[in-house]
């Protein structure tokens, strides 16, 4: 007769999510930063002259 | 029949990149939830593993070259600006639409959507693809990195979603169009 311990389903051991949370919020800062960075050159003029290096792309003209 | 090297370029960003990104999209969701859900059939094993990897990692390259043609190859033209004596603003689809109240609204939304919104696309697709890799075999186990996958996927898909349809209605009152005619047939 054999014995073997059990083991609980329900226990998995806690999982390092530093990777993840960097990739999250790295994503999630990126993607404000476009957000601030499309609006301010909206409604600064000195902006929108900054941000005229390709001029294909520059901010919309008026 | 025939085709401009413009139209061909918007179909390439737009029925090309963008339709595919938006198909995988849906494909995108059903592996996360086959791979992760706890009575799904699926069995984690090192291939699965990496297919959930790969499969995201092609839909990022799909959602930066849909970005990156749309902003430097088709925008360019889009927003050209016509020359003061302009009669005709067909070539010019910025302009054209506007130049009418009942159009003016596609570029102010729409565009506007597709010039910004659109990029957000890639970054969350990407960081899916990143965490996707990097927890392959966690992710079963691990409800808060599913939930940040699902949402960033979902989010995408929304985007995506919004931005095609925009194109389409852009496309549609305002085609970009113009440049060297490449013949596919030719006529009788």
């Amino acid at each position: 007769m054999s014995t073997q311990t059990a083991i609980p389903q329900d226990h998995v051991p806690a999982i390092p999510n530093g990777s993840a949370a960097a990739a999250i919020l790295s994503a999630g800062i990126g993607s404000f930063a476009l957000a601030i960075f499309s609006v301010a050159t909206d409604k600064s003029t000195s902006l929108k002259s900054l941000a005229a290096f390709y001029r294909p792309l520059a901010p919309s003209p008026a | 029949m025939e085709i401009t090297t413009r139209s061909l370029w918007t179909l390439v960003h737009g029925m090309g990149f963008g339709a595919l990104y938006l198909l995988a999209c849906s494909g995108a969701i059903v592996l996360l939830y086959l791979r992760s859900a706890t009575n799904a059939p699926a069995h984690s094993t090192p291939g699965s593993d990496r297919i959930l990897g790969i499969y995201l990692t092609v839909m990022a390259a799909l959602a930066w070259l849909t970005v990156l043609t749309g902003t430097y190859i088709v925008y360019p033209w889009y927003r050209a600006a016509p020359p003061a004596s302009a009669a005709n603003l067909a070539a010019f689809p910025r302009s054209l639409l506007l130049s009418n109240p009942a159009t003016k609204q596609w570029h102010l939304i729409g565009m506007e959507w597709k010039e910004h919104v659109a990029w957000l696309v890639p970054i969350a697709i990407t960081m899916a693809a990143f965490v996707a890799i990097k927890y392959a075999r966690d992710l079963k186990h691990s409800g808060a990195l599913r939930s940040a996958l699902y949402g960033f996927v979902g989010t995408s898909l929304f985007a995506a979603g919004v931005a095609g349809f925009l194109e389409a209605m852009l496309d549609k009152n305002a085609p970009v169009d113009g440049g060297q005619t490449i013949h596919l047939v030719q006529g009788e």
